[in-house]
């Protein structure tokens, strides 16, 4: 099957099998390996995406759902230097292993768009990601650093 | 352990361009550091060849430190290489950590099998060849400057990456690292003491953070080779099992991207053009299972014959003690479950065997690939890439024999990927235990009779298999039985044995290991005999604790940190265990509620580790969080269960593990030490389950003596506020 979708800015066509979960079109056919393989059934998130800006786990999404839609990965969540999530995992000395840390700044990024400054409560509803390292507590502090460093969001959404 | 000679490190490649490099031998007596001359500049066209020396010094002035030991997460890479940078005065900003090569220069003289990543040791294990070859580097960069200034070394001194004049002149190390490259390496370079550390127990940020944020980090399964294929396996369900028949392998082989299939005695590949079209061949098999004449044992048999073994070894005789318990523990089977699922690559090509993999364990992937395609010596070449979590299951090394031996097959390099369910179902397991405790209590509530049996496989028949099972039938499990054998609570009379029960099982070292469950065991004995004597549990440990300097620093620190005295809000109740393993003491007080269904709140969590000098403060700091999160995943819920030989998980949906809103607040006080470094990575994990389990008998009066906690009803946890 032939799809045609936007992956990080620029539009992209593929021609696979339709079945195909978009995670191994990813890393096999675009060669995007930023995107990571844990389960393959959606549970621990390290092949967190964003569709349309929503994160989504790749390894459970076939290609055919990405036609025409708007697909970013680790290597285009920022468009010049680091993403302001990066900069807070580094800040924070987040990752060990590092293995889910792509899928957790994603999952992130995604809460972030949609809630500019989330709460501990919203933070624990969201990030479903796993770590077997540990790291939530880190990720949890790195979310409010990062949220308290990126610019303020649009007037619209900014009132009180 | 094998003694170089200066020839054999001449004889070694280099491919890093003009600069010093220096050779060392982690395992040698005298003579351990040497100028790799010849090994400069040899290879510059092949950028993928691995660094042979332990630093090098580049004309640039960057300074790349080779690691021996595996990165998977706990932070060795940059702790090793701020030893080097300390003793070589180097900017760390200049400093990078590569992978080093497999080579005996390399072995860890802290454990048998080479090049090894395990045991908490690899701090322990470099901390002198590391600071040694800094010290060296750095008295032949200032020789170096004397010459050229004609003055002696003495008259110089160095500042973070150069050389400096008494007159104010200067010279950066990369401007001197070519005259010092042309110095023999002095043999004993003197180590500054603790007090004139600039680097060591000062935080740094970790060397790998920004390309694994990035995403350009490559893991075992990022590494990308021109023509590479991808397999998918499938085992044989029971462990061991054989593969009677497979069918529908000319279907298979036409499918689209299908290359070909191989079936063996236990276990069948798919080879593909992508991994997704490997597992959809591999689904579409139709494979028949046989396991004629292989034991195919259910986690019940497991249970009965451990249980049998305890009966059969009888109980110890009671003596007068007024006080007495008599209980049994009991841990199950569990997988690592690392975050990547197992892989490796591997291409036999014309001029040998090169494998990429995440493995903690060089030297012997290195012997299981030259057994896969039949090469030796330097035609076979190990690749470390990053790891996706180790947890000793990447110390074993079945996926680097099968990688290799599919690539001697298709002679195309081959990215072998295992599904999680293959990950969670041919693991190599955490033995399940069952330890009897009988103990009596003195007058004064002392322990003065301790018989502990632990009824359990003997992981050494398995795991060291040169050496006869006799004789560890005489020595008992001497690895199973860590943690357990002298508890510090002054008994007069111990007896702590292992029984040996074949549980027909694949075994493996599962952090922290025998730490892993007998700290669970021991930590809650003394919460039970505390109570048995009529005492607080922290007053109770600490009146043995005189004997122990470091349990003693640890339990205090830690009662100071939980004001364990204070009381709690409502409903609150504290829960304490202290445990030494690799070297160190870590200790660790839980504060939890329960609710009448029995769901969990985890409101706080403080941990003390006493671990000798502390390298990165933040590192041991995220090792004590990480050892914390993975104790609780398995004290919680982490169980594999067998039916008729077939592991019965396959997934995180039914081998769960904690997640960030189950996660308290985790305080770690570390406590200030000049000592030699001792163990970090595991030893965070022995304390916790039984700091929860004796939290919860404090909530609730019920003693949970079995793991995981959610068989006893405990199912729901969740974070409290700070």
């Amino acid at each position: 099957m032939k799809v045609e979708f936007d992956l990080n800015g620029k539009p992209h066509k593929l021609d696979v099998d339709a079945a195909m979960p978009l995670l191994w079109a990813l890393r096999d056919e675009v060669g995007l390996t930023g995107t990571k393989f844990g389960c393959g059934i959606g549970q621990c998130g390290a092949c967190t995406v964003h569709m349309d800006g929503i994160a989504m786990r790749s390894c459970s999404l076939p290609v055919a759902a990405v036609q025409g839609r708007t697909i970013t990965t680790i290597e285009g969540i920022s468009a010049q230097g680091l993403h302001a999530l990066q900069e807070a995992w580094i800040e924070e000395d987040v990752p060990q292993c590092g293995y889910c840390q792509t899928g957790q700044i994603m999952a992130a990024a995604a809460m972030l768009a949609q809630n500019p400054n989330p709460s501990d409560e919203t933070i624990d509803q969201t990030m479903s990601n796993l770590c077997r390292c540990g790291t939530y507590n880190r990720i949890r502090k790195a979310i409010h650093r990062a949220a308290a460093a990126m610019p303020t969001p649009p007037a619209e959404e900014a009132k009180p | 352990m094998s003694a170089l000679s200066r020839r054999d490190f001449i004889k070694l490649g280099g491919t890093l361009g003009a600069g010093l490099l220096l050779g060392a031998c982690s395992a040698c007596n005298k003579q351990r550091i040497f100028t790799l001359r010849q090994g400069v500049g040899s290879n510059p066209s092949d950028p993928d060849a691995d660094m042979l020396g332990w630093v090098f010094i580049a004309t640039d002035g960057s300074i790349k430190v080779a690691i021996p030991s595996a990165e998977m997460g706990q932070g060795v890479y940059t702790g090793l290489a701020m030893l080097v940078a300390e003793e070589l005065d180097a900017d760390f900003a200049q400093v990078s950590a590569v992978a080093a090569s497999v080579n005996p220069q390399f072995d860890n003289p802290k454990m048998r099998g080479g090049q090894l990543t395990g045991g908490s040791t690899s701090t322990m294990a470099f901390w002198t060849p590391m600071r040694e070859v800094g010290a060296s580097a750095r008295s032949m960069l200032l020789q170096a400057a004397a010459k050229q200034w004609k003055t002696t070394p003495e008259s110089l001194k160095t500042q973070p990456g150069k050389v400096v004049h008494p007159d104010g002149r200067q010279l950066t190390y990369g401007a001197l690292a070519s005259a010092a490259a042309k110095l023999d390496a002095p043999s004993s370079p003197k180590l500054k003491s603790a007090k004139d550390y600039r680097l060591i127990g000062k935080p740094q940020k970790r060397l790998d953070t920004p390309d694994k944020v990035r995403g350009t980090a490559v893991f075992g399964m990022d590494v990308r080779l021109p023509d590479m294929v991808y397999a998918a396996v499938e085992h044989a369900h029971a462990l061991k099992g054989r593969i009677a028949k497979v069918e529908g392998q000319a279907a298979v082989t036409a499918m689209p991207g299908v290359l070909s299939v191989h079936v063996f005695d236990t276990w069948v590949a798919v080879i593909a053009k992508g991994w997704w079209q490997a597992q959809q061949g591999l689904k579409a098999l139709k494979v028949t299972q046989d396991t004629t004449g292989v034991p195919t044992p259910s986690s019940a048999d497991h249970r009965a014959k451990m249980l049998q073994a305890l009966n059969e070894h009888g109980k110890a005789k009671r003596g007068k003690e007024t006080k007495y318990l008599d209980v049994e523990y009991e841990v199950p089977l569990l997988e690592h479950a690392t975050m990547s699922p197992i892989n490796c690559t591997a291409h036999v090509h014309a001029k040998g065997c090169d494998v990429w993999a995440p493995t903690q364990a060089q030297t012997n992937s290195h012997k299981a690939a030259a057994k896969a395609c039949g090469l030796k010596g330097d035609q076979v070449r190990i690749h470390t890439t990053y790891l996706g979590g180790g947890f000793g299951r990447r110390a074993e090394t079945d996926f680097i024999h099968q990688a290799v031996t599919l690539a001697a097959k298709v002679k195309l390099p081959v990215q072998l990927i295992w599904s999680r369910e293959e990950t969670t179902r041919h693991g190599f397991y955490r033995p399940a235990v069952i330890s009897r405790f009988q103990v009596g209590l003195n007058e004064k509530g002392d322990p003065q009779r301790w018989s502990n049996q632990m009824a359990m496989p003997n992981m050494l028949y398995q795991k060291v298999p040169a050496v006869p099972n006799m004789v560890w039938k005489l020595t008992g499990d001497v690895i199973g039985i860590d943690g357990a054998k002298e508890p510090p609570y002054a008994i007069d009379d111990l007896d702590v044995d292992t029984l040996h029960v074949e549980l027909d099982t694949p075994l493996g070292f599962w952090r922290a290991v025998g730490h892993s469950h007998n700290g669970f065991f021991v930590e809650s004995v003394v919460d039970e005999l505390a109570e048995l004597a009529g005492e607080d549990p922290a007053a109770y440990r600490r009146r043995f604790y005189d004997e122990y300097p470091r349990h003693k620093n640890v339990l205090d620190a830690l009662t100071t940190m939980a004001q364990w005295d204070k009381k709690r809000p409502e409903g609150h109740h504290l829960g304490l265990a202290v445990h030494e393993s690799f070297g160190s003491v870590v200790g660790e007080v839980v504060e939890l509620s329960v609710a009448k269904d029995k769901t969990v709140t985890l409101h706080r969590i403080w941990c003390a580790i006493h671990c000798g000098q502390v390298i990165n403060p933040d590192a041991v700091q995220a090792q004590m969080e990480s050892g914390i999160v993975y104790g609780l995943s398995a004290a919680t819920r982490g169980q594999i269960t067998l039916d008729k030989g077939v592991v019965q998980q396959s997934n995180f949906h039914d081998y769960q593990v904690m997640q960030m809103s189950e996660i308290p607040p985790i305080e770690v006080h570390l406590i200030p030490s000049t000592s030699a470094p001792t163990g970090v990575g595991e030893t965070a994990l022995p304390p916790i389950a039984a700091a929860v389990a004796n939290a919860i008998y404090a909530a609730t009066g019920t003693r949970l003596r079995r793991l995981p906690f959610a068989q006893a009803g405990f199912k729901t946890w969740r974070r409290g506020g700070a």
